[in-house]
């Protein structure tokens, strides 16, 4: 079912407010949000980037445009915690409180893991595996993407569900998101770059002559046209 | 609420970062987090993972031709000549403008981004307004960025859905020959590496 954060063409939005070229960060608990995250993946406690996302997509539609997007952040993290038996009803809302009363945030060093895992972080490779013989389409084949509803988290944005396109290039292979959201395995499958016309995607709202490329899983491809 | 939700909806800034320090106090508490990680993360995105990383890449392939074949072949291989990797950075794809196309990179379902290249995204990156509309009408999107694309030129728009990141490489200044490869950089915007802008001009520099 489509929710907040599959926004790929929707209308209603204002016009952009442009900045002068920042980066980095914007406050302290942005900051601070940013490594939290990174060690709960590098802990295991969010055992994937798939599940962090689904858990940031099942944000409630106001809360999810109300919110800064660190803030969107929290409530992944809070859920694993959750999940693993290891947060307590009102349990952060009663810590905030202790900490607004003036009880300080504890500090926990451990220089070795912080120092491999950041230079993990810094320097990791690809996470992806080279294609192979098993690709189903290559290059110049015309497509169908599947029009499908899921329940739960997939990279299929709802504009492109049904629509068909060209593929470019194969990517590789890389993990199904859709199923290690929910830590259901590792299903490997290859990746494509398909290239539209976006007036095939979205009709006369698209500006003419414009090309929309998107990079979907292989199972996402209903079937080759002619 | 369920789920640990039990926050009220107030988004004020205060009530925000009580509740994240409340986060870190607990992960803490729990093992799942290590402070001095949490601040080595910060420090490096603050200062040493940025769009000047980017710059360095977008200057060389202006200057070395050799180099600018290499990252169109494989771009995140030629952006690990010059150091740069790491997570969001492990397959870049280098997206070429020239004279009949403008390229612009989004991320539709949340905000996939080279990190590698250019940090951490900026604010309008990461918001609805530019993720739902840049895919249906970057001409104009482009324009309230203060860049007004040719009408002759066409424009393609990528959606970052999997695990490929862009990274645009911008057409070379006119009036920038004989310039070094450090003078070239400091023309090179973030912007114009992710395609809503130009280069600047050697004049405005």
């Amino acid at each position: 079912m489509r929710r907040a954060h599959d926004v790929g063409g929707m209308e209603g939005f204002g016009p952009l407010t442009p900045d002068s070229g920042e980066y980095g960060f914007h406050a302290d608990f942005e900051r601070r949000m940013f490594g939290i995250t990174m060690c709960a993946l590098g802990k295991g406690l969010v055992s994937s980037v798939d599940e962090f996302r689904w858990g940031v997509e099942q944000l409630a539609p106001e809360e999810y445009f109300a919110s800064n997007y660190y803030e969107r952040w929290i409530s992944p993290i809070e859920r694993a915690l959750f999940d693993r038996g290891q947060l307590g009803p009102g349990e952060l809302t009663r810590r905030a409180q202790e900490i607004a009363a003036g009880a300080s945030v504890p500090r926990l060093d451990e220089p070795e893991w912080s120092d491999g895992f950041v230079g993990f972080v810094r320097t990791a490779g690809s996470f992806g595996q080279p294609a192979d013989a098993t690709a189903r389409y290559k290059p110049g084949d015309r497509i169908r993407l599947k029009d499908v509803d899921p329940p739960v988290h997939t990279r299929l944005p709802t504009y492109a569900r049904g629509k068909v396109g060209v593929i470019e290039r194969v990517h590789g292979r890389n993990i199904l998101p859709d199923v290690r959201a929910v830590k259901q395995g590792d299903v490997w499958e290859h990746t494509y770059l398909i290239v539209f016309d976006a007036q095939a995607v979205f009709g006369e709202r698209a500006e003419a002559g414009q090309q929309l490329t998107l990079d979907v899983w292989e199972s996402y491809i209903e079937s080759l046209e002619a | 609420m369920g789920h640990g939700h039990d926050h009220d909806h107030d988004h004020d800034h205060d009530d925000v970062s009580l509740r994240v320090k409340a986060l870190e106090s607990l992960l803490v508490e729990r093992g799942y987090l290590a402070t001095d990680a949490v601040d080595k993360l910060a420090e490096a995105y603050e200062h040493d993972v940025g769009p000047m990383n980017g710059a360095r890449v977008v200057a060389r392939a202006w200057s070395d031709p050799a180099f600018k074949a290499r990252l169109l072949e494989d771009g995140s291989k030629a952006i690990a000549e010059l150091g740069y990797g790491g997570f969001e950075g492990g397959h870049v794809i280098v997206c070429e403008n020239s004279d009949d196309l403008h390229n612009v990179v989004v991320c539709t379902l949340c905000s996939c981004y080279p990190w590698s290249v250019l940090g951490l995204p900026p604010t309008w990156y990461k918001e609805p307004t530019y993720r739902a509309r840049v895919v249906v009408e970057p001409r104009t999107v482009i324009g309230e960025f203060g860049y007004a694309v040719p009408a002759d030129k066409a424009i393609r728009v990528w959606d970052s859905s999997a695990e490929v990141r862009y990274l645009v490489l911008p057409q070379r200044p006119a009036g920038t020959e004989g310039l070094s490869e450090d003078e070239l950089a400091a023309l090179v915007t973030r912007d114009s590496m992710i395609g809503v802008g130009l280069p600047l001009e050697p004049a405005r520099a």
